[in-house]
């Protein structure tokens, strides 16, 4: 076989050589841009976390002002106010004549007790005592039946909570179904019925709460949110995080709310 | 030539600055330095020098391969850089020993050099875009080694897979022209050695 052409075999070997380095160039150039670009796209991505934690913790510090605001007025408004009458009562016990003092006595007592009411209450916003002592289910009946006792939304809870989790899950599930109730309470107007779930399942557990009040579009809220504050869902979101769960929501005009929070359990052994 | 005295220089002053990482890019320089004058000085007396190449291709590989190892923490590479590199001396001492002798390329040697020169090239390139955890690749001397290897290994692959048909059928001065592409090679590949060995890597 014959040899081709030098000049044919030189521009075919430089050809080559060539594409070669137009091809190496060409990937540095590729990998310097592709780099910057990733780059830029994890130092954005950075940024929106922080800006989300900042959010988050914002929203902590907030819910925790607004709930020492609330204990400062309830012992101002209160029980303040109840032991003062008490204790100026107690005062014109002494220049009272003996049966008068009796009744006045009595009155006393009846004030003492409200306030000894006032400071449980108090207490039990605080800390739910029973749900140390008796689980998740039994907090979330004591809630559904204060609320059932006091607010005219009726509260219907269905409960299949077999396997307890952790007391601080179940701390965080009760604050969150506490949350929940107080924005249907204030917020859905026109609804008759709070429906109140808790479904454990092999794997999970569920946590549902819906009422049939007015609903609210999902979309406008979400863009209003972002400048009107909403501590209330910002607490429950730092809460399901920190559950790991994941928090759905869905509403519209006329058709109430539904919010489901689903975390998962290690699997049934 | 002067710009492998430069790179050898580099390496032997900035010994002591260099972090553990980049020792094996200064050793290379050096290790690289005597063979090429020796080479040169061969080429001047008009004596053949390709029985250095064999030592050359072994030294350099296996020095690139342990820089590679430090730098890429990889698990695998460094599982299977001994048995790589056992295997291609290996098979560059059977091959240099068999055949028609030290006096001619051993196109076989180089194309397999380069490609797993050109492997862990990849690996890092890989790794850089991975885990992102160089901000700025100018400040990066593996970057630049990287760099270098690819441009040069790229382009000398076509001249290594040649070398022995262009010796045995053409003319000097068309293998002249060619390996003065080589050469021009070299000086970008060293280029970005000195480079790497003179940047203040980033913290």
């Amino acid at each position: 076989m014959d040899s081709p052409t030098e000049i044919n075999f030189a521009t075919l070997l430089f050809i080559g050589i060539g594409f070669m380095l137009l091809a190496g160039g060409l990937l540095v150039a590729f990998l310097i841009v592709y780099q910057k670009r990733l780059l830029r796209q994890q130092q954005q991505l950075h940024r929106a976390e922080a800006e989300y934690q900042q959010q988050l913790l914002s929203a902590v510090i907030e819910a925790q002002e607004i709930e020492r605001e609330r204990i400062g007025r309830d012992l101002h408004d209160g029980i303040g106010s109840t032991l003062a009458t008490a204790k100026l009562l107690v005062g014109r016990l002494e220049t009272l004549a003996t049966g008068e003092a009796a009744n006045l006595t009595i009155t006393v007592k009846e004030i003492l007790g409200n306030a000894v009411h006032d400071v449980r209450g108090l207490s039990h916003s605080l800390y739910p005592a029973v749900l140390d002592r008796f689980g998740l289910a039994e907090a979330l009946q004591h809630l559904a039946d204060v609320c059932n006792e006091t607010n005219t939304l009726d509260v219907e809870l269905t409960i299949d909570y077999q396997r307890p989790v952790a007391l601080q899950q179940e701390l965080a599930l009760y604050r969150i179904c506490q949350e929940l109730i107080h924005n249907a309470q204030k917020h859905a107007q026109g609804a008759t019925l709070l429906q109140v779930g808790l479904q454990q399942h092999s794997t999970g557990l569920q946590l549902r709460v819906e009422d049939n009040g007015c609903g609210f579009d999902v979309a406008a809220l979400e863009t209003t949110r972002a400048t009107s504050g909403g501590a209330g869902l910002r607490s429950i979101e730092v809460r399901v995080q920190m559950l790991r769960a994941r928090l759905s929501q869905q509403s519209a005009p006329g058709q109430g709310t539904r919010t489901l929070v689903e975390m998962e359990t290690p699997a049934f052994a | 030539m002067a710009v492998i005295i430069g790179a050898g220089v580099s390496g032997l002053l900035r010994w002591r600055q260099l972090p553990g990482s980049l020792r094996y890019l200064a050793v290379l320089t050096l290790f690289e330095l005597p063979l090429e004058l020796l080479g040169f000085g061969l080429l001047l007396l008009k004596r053949n020098n390709l029985f250095l190449m064999p030592i050359y291709t072994v030294g350099e590989l296996v020095l690139l391969g342990l820089l590679y190892k430090r730098n890429l923490h990889s698990v695998a590479l460094t599982r299977a850089l001994p048995w790589v590199l056992a295997a291609f001396t290996a098979y560059v001492v059977a091959d240099s020993l068999a055949g028609p002798g030290l006096h001619w390329f051993r196109p076989g040697q180089q194309v397999l050099q380069s490609l797993l020169v050109l492997g862990m090239v990849a690996l890092y390139f890989r790794k850089l875009l991975n885990e992102l955890r160089v901000r700025s690749l100018e400040r990066e001397p593996m970057f630049w080694v990287s760099t270098g290897l690819v441009i040069y290994f790229l382009g000398y692959l076509q001249i290594a897979l040649f070398s022995n048909y262009l010796l045995s059928h053409y003319s000097s001065q068309f293998n002249i022209n060619v390996w003065g592409i080589q050469v021009l090679l070299s000086i970008v590949l060293h280029s970005c050695y000195i480079m790497a060995l003179w940047i203040r890597p980033q913290k």
